[in-house]
């Protein structure tokens, strides 16, 4: 959990990181219990905010596509990365480089 | 002295007399007045985008033919053949469908207005047949500023229109018949010169476009597993938010 070891670095840029899957809120919590992840990690358990940022089953496995979005804080998208792969992801360091 | 007095008395109590029967009958002609609207403005016509005012376009048998009405049809008809693929009906065509249903309505009073279910089944059907989703249909007809309710309103005529026609036709003979005879006899009047600045009107205003730029981020409230709800544009308000998406647990 790479995004994990650079939250302080997230925090220290003002910017807030939280987490979104498809799943139960059950298995989120276990997962975030298991992970020690410092982040909230939210259940989209119906996939509405994952339909509503367009990753939905992109990969067509029934779950969001890895993604990511930075926020700007007038609600502008500055940046998204959307995953072609289950393991396709940014690095925590280009994510904060995205950061305004 | 005394009598003197009495008379000023008098004249104040008469005084008094008619100034209270002169409210009385102030208030007797603003009561009059409002029951019959005279004071009250009355209700605004229905917003439509193009004309503040819904002069007739047409009348039957006496009934108008709002400019509203027509300008609004015209649109949709546009919209919905472009959807569908076809050629759409001239404005002239559209006016002329919306007399042969004033005919029908007029003709068949009793008909029942369709439910709301009835309405949207419609409306899907329109859709899968012509392959499009209600989105796209949403969207087409931002485009020349109409919204999905004015689409409803229009199939609810239609529908209403529709079983008109059938129960016109119940004891036999075809629709196109019965407004064959009934066109001939109807008094129908167009005024052709409102129809052309209403057209003028329609397609001169630019259609109203959103500003261009991207969308900003969809804003939503999920739980945290803490069971506090996280709000997107809560925590947008304090700083950037990054969102990221696993694909799944672990």
């Amino acid at each position: 959990m790479e995004l994990r070891d650079h939250y302080r670095e997230f925090r220290g840029k003002g910017a807030y990181l939280a987490a979104l899957v498809v799943a139960s809120p059950d298995s989120v919590r276990q997962t975030k219990q298991a992970l020690g992840l410092p982040y909230p990690v939210l259940a989209d358990t119906d996939h509405r905010v994952s339909d509503a940022y367009e990753v939905y089953d992109l990969l067509g496995d029934g779950y969001a596509a890895p993604a990511v979005f930075v926020i700007d804080t007038d609600g502008q998208i500055l940046w998204q990365y959307i995953g072609k792969d289950p393991h396709d992801r940014p690095s925590a360091q280009e994510i904060l480089s995205k950061l305004p | 002295m005394r009598g003197e007095m009495g008379r000023q008395e008098s004249r104040g109590w008469i005084a008094l007399l008619l100034a209270g029967g002169g409210a009385a009958v102030f208030l007797l002609l603003v009561v009059f007045l409002l029951s019959r609207g005279g004071l009250a403005p009355p209700p605004p016509p229905t917003p439509a985008p193009t004309s503040p005012a819904d002069l007739p376009v047409a009348m039957v048998n006496g009934q108008p033919i709002g400019v509203n009405l027509w300008a609004e049809t015209v649109l949709i008809d546009q919209v919905m053949s472009g959807l569908a693929g076809v050629p759409a009906p001239s404005p002239e065509e559209t006016l002329d469908q919306l007399i042969n249903q004033a005919l029908v309505l007029q003709a068949a009073p009793s008909v029942e207005t369709p439910s709301d279910e009835e309405v949207e089944a419609y409306i899907a059907a329109l859709e899968a047949g012509w392959g499009v989703s209600d989105e796209q249909v949403v969207d087409a007809l931002k485009g020349v500023g109409l919204d999905r309710e004015a689409w409803k309103r229009s199939i609810t005529r239609l529908l209403t229109v529709q079983r008109g026609q059938e129960a016109l036709v119940a004891e036999g003979g075809t629709i196109e018949e019965w407004l064959t005879q009934e066109r001939e006899r109807a008094e129908v009047v167009v005024y052709q010169e409102r129809m052309a600045q209403a057209l003028a009107a329609l397609f001169a205003t630019p259609s109203p476009s959103p500003t261009p730029g991207p969308p900003p981020a969809p804003d939503f409230t999920l739980k945290e597993t803490s069971g506090d709800p996280f709000t997107l544009y809560d925590h947008l308000a304090e700083g950037p938010v990054v969102l990221v998406f696993f694909q799944r647990c672990g």
